[in-house]
């Protein structure tokens, strides 16, 4: 299995260095997943949470937990009232 | 329970403290609020210590009496077993998710590591309070008042599959989580970048830590379209099975919880998988309950 795909999918470009260990380590997790090609789940429904209550969703609330200057200063660099950072577009 | 210092891994946020310390891409970026299960602690008049990369040296050196963890691959207990203390996990929506760094939500959970069965449960009691906060929590659990409680063995439904279903989960889920950290909103990012993706991919190629690098690779490739079926959708069926299997594991056996095999590596699994509570003790022993019936492991523990 070619994992550079999936890396990239996930927006990761990995050092040089790290890549064979990396691509090991992926196709090691991709023979353990293939285990489930020997199983047969006789048309069970997928369980997407273990808790038995519905999915109930909240309703949406808008709340203001923080002030923009809270939030700025968890920020490693602010500028101006928004994070700073390096230019992006071309 | 007396007062006692408690302490916290690195997933659990606390105001003003450094999120995720020691993985790069998160340096420098500091939480803006505290976790519920901290602020339900110190509530109740227990000291916070502060965060740690080693809280069951922390517990086992006497400097905190608890460590609140969130341990869902099972390295925490392991290290707890090690170490001879107790590490007790809860069921699934007991204790909030609310400060928690997401991993795999579909079993994130805050667990305590302890020198003991009475202290971790009595942290339990304290942090396992309903919070608005978390979308997540389970109703209410009924008074117990069951008082003799049995101690079973039995083998672990399709405990050959488990690990692969748990490992799929728990990519396709961190693969969302992390996603977040991109380089731009969290912390750090890599230096001379050429523009808004290679920003991306480079911050995360050299910044993210080695485990979510993996889960955020192997996720998408269980997400996408030529996977999704085969392992993913078919993770989460396999998922059902287990669950009822356990359910109807513990029905046939009355106010009793499951002592798993002391060699049994993948514990985690069955607690994530069925989001039922267990319990390590010294010496190898690991119990599991019935959902909802934590304090089942607590009078089973007194038997040991």
């Amino acid at each position: 299995m070619e994992s550079e795909k999936y890396f990239n999918m996930a927006a990761i470009r990995l050092p040089q260095e790290k890549k064979a260990g990396m691509d090991l380590k992926f196709n090691e997790l991709f023979e353990l997943f293939c285990l489930l090609d020997g199983f047969e789940t006789g048309g069970a429904e997928p369980l997407v949470s273990v808790l038995q209550t519905g999915r109930a969703l909240r309703a949406d609330e808008a709340v203001k937990n923080f002030t923009r200057e809270e939030l700025l200063g968890c920020m490693t660099d602010s500028d101006g009232g928004y994070i700073a950072a390096p230019k992006t577009l071309g | 329970m007396d007062a006692l210092k408690f302490c916290t891994d690195k997933l659990i946020m606390v105001k003003g403290m450094p999120v995720c310390p020691g993985v790069a891409i998160t340096e420098g970026f500091v939480s803006p609020y505290t976790a519920a299960a901290v602020c339900l602690m110190t509530e109740a008049g227990h000291e916070y210590a502060g965060q740690t990369l080693d809280p069951c040296g922390s517990v086992l050196s006497g400097e905190c009496g608890a460590a609140l963890c969130c341990d869902v691959r099972g390295i925490i207990r392991n290290e707890a077993d090690k170490k001879g203390l107790v590490y007790l996990q809860p069921s699934y929506g007991t204790v909030s998710r609310r400060g928690l760094v997401a991993q795999m939500a579909s079993a994130d959970q805050t667990g305590v590591a302890a020198k003991d069965a009475q202290t971790a449960f009595g942290v339990l009691k304290i942090i396992s309070t309903r919070d608005d906060g978390d979308g997540c929590m389970a109703p209410l659990a009924e008074a117990e008042s069951q008082s003799e409680i049995n101690i079973f063995e039995a083998e672990i439904p399709f405990e050959k599959f488990l690990p692969a279903v748990f490992e799929i989960l728990y990519c396709a889920e961190t693969a969302g989580n992390v996603s977040r950290f991109d380089g731009l909103k969290f912390g750090s990012r890599a230096n001379n970048t050429a523009g808004l993706n290679d920003l991306y991919a480079r911050s995360r190629g050299e910044l993210l830590c080695e485990e979510w690098q993996l889960a955020s690779a192997a996720g998408a490739l269980v997400l996408s379209k030529d996977f999704f079926d085969r392992f993913y959708r078919k993770a989460m069926c396999v998922r059902r099975l287990f669950f009822d299997a356990v359910d109807e594991m513990f029905a046939a056996n009355k106010n009793a919880v499951l002592r798993l095999p002391a060699a049994y590596k993948n514990a985690h699994t069955v607690t994530a998988l069925a989001g039922v509570p267990s319990l390590f003790l010294p010496g190898g022993i690991r119990l599991a309950a019935p959902r909802y019936k934590d304090e089942w492991l607590l009078k089973a523990s007194k038997k040991f």
